[in-house]
């Protein structure tokens, strides 16, 4: 692999055009952009301070409106002597004076709209007299009586926007100086400024603040530098090669498919990260030279340890945008296409890259398994000082796992013989029907599970349950499983029960149904220790089990008999049909239970309820059947519903009965794997059918 | 008693076309390619010739049937077959930026060829094949001919025992086209068992010890020119080819 690894480095390198474009480009582009961006900051600037503002005074009081903005001119002047005497007590400059801060000028006009849009004004002020303004409700008190002022200026014209702004701040400022004189006249010595005064105090450190800035963008930032570095790279990999003809002729040596894609992975991994690192070290060069500025607090921000910390967070990060761009040009069939396809890869990832930005989002929460989203918001918790290290943990393995699933995609599109034979396509893209499903599934699951989430963010608190339950089971589980099996002319029979059950299951069922929610429960108790769970979680639970005003035949359907239907249907029902081709049993129990857990939102319930999906899984597989998991899941939720109506509290169990339930469980289980009738087509059983002796296990093997 | 480098029993292969459906494009053949011979394998365009050997090198996956490359499975041990062999066809091009010399350094390597004999083979290589004056040019700046002379040196760059050859000769001109019969001729004569595939008569002729005509997925007839010459009473090998396939039409 170390030689591939060396030879894809070597072509790289010998690339001008890929170096370019991956190196070079950026590193001229991306300070480029900076200093742009700051040269046109500073000319904004200097325009604002040099710019002599022109307006024009209309209606009847004119005068009193001259009076107002002299007022205005006078408060602006002291507001600048301060502020410079505050700033400069050492420089002097001489030559700007503080009347320097006034310019404005007024000229004479007969129309001024016209004028103001021929660009011959900036703004203008009309003042509206006090009857007009006053025609409902009119003043008793005559001097306090004054015209409406009225700015008219043109919101798209820079000058325009900021005379008129800067004009207004000044009157309100003269204004105050008006009422204070009034209040004064009437007797009362009051300085409006000392009115309720409000002062803010921020107590987070500079680095904090600014790592509150920062965190929410950094991931969204090395997401483009990964992507932007890597892409050159990868959309040579294999899209490359396959334009070439080179693809054809290193399948034909003796290195591995999964040599040849190990080494494509690490070369993109490396480069990109190499990239963006020399890009990241290129922007602090500017930053240290001053080219560019930072925020105060920055480096404050990013202490050893959560610069450690980062690291290992990202990483993976990189590792999963690596696969991304080594499937990206596994699907493509030229390099154009591949590039193309860079752009949508890019929106896609910057999108959850972004979850920081969102408030109120926290680590400790469904993000946590939800790769690009998790590193995003685990990176601004990181850098304002929050490590909440098991949620850490948990980021780092979904997104490698991530990762790792994504290369096993990339790697899987090496080993398609439409890479070699373009004419000819697999039969089930053509055909359709129930050999497509197992291809497609993944997406369904994604796809359910995305309406899962937006149904469940956007249904309403105070919905009742009941639509809630039926929104949820018979809507989204029950009916994506329709879909599927319209979509994929899938036979229903043999999703729900491809074999009759023997007798005694049903026995065990009855038995380990209640046994396996106390040993669900205690795998609750053990995770509690390591994630512990915030009692007004558990009990704002309890409220959603037992909603008030909903009687209990009615909880008892939509509680029990509609889950062991709709959910069994889907968790077991349709995703074993379509994956049992595709995984060996132990991995279809895991996957299913995993699924079940993670549809299951809240993270607390996700490892509890995972395990019932793994027993659910497995009865399953060693029935043939979904009833007899139906009917296990609906004891299960029954046995939850009945303690929970009878306020008995399971975590009160002592251990002995926690043991008995487990042998009993085991007990159960034994007995269904005694009485067994497995699942047809299940990876392994098949292997053995067609022969038995070394499984076929080569190259092509998915 | 050794066994035969190449075996394929029941061998097919069935593709799913858009526009034609279902399509065997192999459709169960059966053959034995003896050591030290040119087994050719003689048939049209669309008989089967390229997917025949793309499942041998195991760059598809037979449909079903099996086959051994030096007593290997082609599809529980591909690295090991492919180890075996040396592939070459108008679309296994070189890597660009390589030069020529790196091309066969690093195929040595990759084909597992003995880390510490691989310099003295490419310098070998490189000496047979006459590349020595732009050995260390880039692959991309070679003219056709060149490639095809570094492409041939690639496929043997292990020293493999079994060398496949698919429609070798497409695409170049007849002094290249000959000068590549001859590289195969020489490369039989040193031991090395050849299959070789091709549409055209007179290169069968002139090149194969034995030969399968191909059509439609299936073997009509293996023999010697000799033998098929015999057994059809037809002396011209396209005569033979057109009695062949026109007896299987007819037949069909």
């Amino acid at each position: 692999m170390l030689l591939l690894l060396r030879h894809e480095i070597r072509s790289l390198v010998r690339d001008r055009r890929t170096l370019f474009f991956a190196l070079i480009l950026p590193l001229l582009i991306y300070p480029a952009i900076f200093m742009l961006s700051k040269t046109s900051q500073q000319r904004q600037e200097k325009r604002r301070t040099e710019t002599t503002y022109t307006y024009a005074i209309v209606g009847g009081e004119a005068d009193q409106v001259r009076e107002w903005i002299h007022l205005a001119r006078e408060s602006s002047q002291c507001d600048q002597a301060d502020h410079d005497s505050s700033r400069n007590d050492e420089v002097q400059q001489p030559e700007r004076g503080s009347h320097d801060a006034w310019r404005f000028e007024e000229t004479a006009t007969a129309d001024p709209r016209t004028a103001l849009e021929r660009d011959e004004l900036d703004f203008y002020v009309e003042a509206i007299p006090a009857s007009a303004n006053e025609a409902e409700e009119p003043s008793q008190d005559p001097e306090a009586s004054s015209p409406l002022l009225r700015l008219v200026f043109r919101g798209n014209e820079e000058a325009s926007r900021d005379g008129a702004r800067t004009m207004r701040s000044a009157l309100n400022d003269a204004r105050e100086q008006v009422r204070e004189r009034l209040l004064r006249e009437r007797g009362l010595e009051l300085v409006l400024a000392n009115v309720y005064p409000i002062e803010a105090v921020d107590v987070a450190s500079s680095g904090q603040a600014a790592g509150s800035l920062f965190g929410r963008f950094l991931t969204a930032l090395v997401v483009f530098l990964v992507l932007g570095g890597g892409a050159a790279i990868s959309a040579d990999a294999l899209a490359g090669e396959k334009e070439r003809g080179t693809l054809e002729t290193i399948l034909t040596s003796a290195a591995g498919r999964e040599e040849i894609v190990a080494a494509k992975f690490l070369a993109i991994l490396g480069v990109a990260l190499f990239i963006t690192c020399i890009n990241v070290v290129n922007l602090m060069v500017y930053v240290s030279f001053g080219v560019i500025s930072m925020p105060a607090g920055f480096a404050d921000s990013l202490p050893p340890l959560a610069l450690g910390v980062l690291v290992l967070v990202l990483v993976p990060l990189a590792a999963l945008l690596a696969g991304v761009l080594l499937l990206l040009s596994g699907v493509a069939k030229t390099y154009k296409e591949a590039q193309l396809y860079l752009l949508p890869a890019q929106l896609f990832s910057v999108v959850p890259a972004l979850a920081a930005v969102l408030p109120e989002i926290q680590l400790r929460s469904a993000i946590v398994v939800v790769p690009l989203a998790n590193v995003s918001v685990a990176v601004r918790e990181v850098m304002v000082g929050r490590y909440d290290w098991p949620m850490l943990i948990v980021t780092v393995v979904v997104t490698t796992l991530a990762a790792v699933y994504v290369v096993r995609l990339a790697a899987r599109t090496l080993l398609s013989e439409r890479l070699i034979t373009a004419s000819e396509r697999d039969a089930s893209e053509i055909i359709g029907g129930p050999a497509l499903l197992p291809r497609r599934f993944p997406l369904w699951l994604a796809g359910t599970w995305g309406l899962f989430l937006i149904v469940g963010l956007n249904l309403p608190q105070t919905l009742d349950v009941r639509w809630q339950v039926l929104i949820n089971l018979v809507g989204i589980f029950i009916g994506s499983t329709a879909l599927m099996v319209w979509r994929y002319r899938l036979p229903i029979g043999r999703i729900v029960s491809p074999n009759r059950p023997r007798p005694l299951v049903w026995i065990a069922v009855l038995v380990g149904a209640p046994a396996g929610l106390i040993v669900v429960e205690t795998v609750f108790e053990l995770v509690g220790v390591v994630l512990p769970v915030p009692r007004e979680w558990l009990e704002k639970f309890s409220g959603l089990l037992l909603p008030e005003g909903v009687p209990l035949w009615q909880l008892a359907i939509m509680m029990t008999v509609l889950p062991g239907i709709a959910e069994e249907l889907f968790f077991r029902g349709v995703l074993i049909y379509a994956l049992r081709g595709r995984m060996g049993p132990i991995s279809l129990c895991l996957l299913s239970g995993v699924v079940f857990g993670l549809f299951h939102t809240a993270l607390w319930r996700v490892i509890p309820t995972g395990t019932l999906g793994v027993l659910l899984a497995g009865v399953t597989l060693l029935t043939g059947s979904i009833f007899p998991a139906a009917l296990w899941h609906a004891l299960n939720n029954s046995l939850g519903l009945g303690l929970a109506v009878a306020g008995i509290d399971l975590q009160t169990l002592g251990w002995e009965a926690r043991w008995a339930a487990f042998l009993l469980l085991a007990f159960a289980l034994m007995v269904i794997w005694k009485q067994r009738t497995l699942y047809p087509g299940l990876r392994r059983a098949r292997q053995k059918q067609s022969g038995g002796g070394t499984p076929r296990r080569s190259a092509w093997s998915p | 008693m050794i066994e035969a480098p190449v075996v394929t029993r029941a061998l097919a292969k069935v593709f799913y076309d858009e526009a034609r459906g279902t399509v065997r494009a192999v459709d169960g053949i059966d053959f034995e390619c003896r050591v030290g011979e040119v087994f050719g394998l003689l048939g049209a365009n669309g008989a089967g010739k390229t997917t025949t050997l793309r499942m041998l090198s195991t760059i598809l996956k037979p449909s079903a049937g099996s086959a051994t490359i030096m007593g290997h499975d082609v599809v529980s041990e591909p690295e090991r077959v492919r180890r075996e062999l040396g592939f070459y066809s108008a679309s296994t091009a070189l890597y660009p930026r390589l030069t020529a010399r790196e091309t066969l350094d690093f195929f040595a390597r990759i084909n597992g060829y003995p880390t510490r004999e691989v310099h003295r083979r490419v310098e070998q290589l490189i000496a047979r094949f006459g590349i020595g004056q732009y050995a260390n040019t880039r692959v991309e700046h070679l003219s056709s001919g060149m490639k095809q002379k570094v492409s041939i040196a690639r496929t043997v760059s292990h020293d493999p025992p079994l060398l496949i050859f698919d429609e070798p000769t497409v695409g170049l001109d007849v002094l290249n086209a000959l000068a590549m019969l001859e590289v195969i001729r020489e490369l039989r004569n040193e031991g090395k068992t050849i299959l070789f595939s091709t549409h055209i008569m007179s290169e069968a002729e002139k090149l194969c010890d034995r030969i399968a005509v191909i059509h439609g997925g299936r073997i009509l007839a293996i023999d010697t020119l000799e033998g098929h010459r015999d057994s059809t009473g037809k002396h011209y090998l396209e005569d033979i080819f057109v009695h062949y396939v026109t007896g299987q039409d007819d037949g069909a």
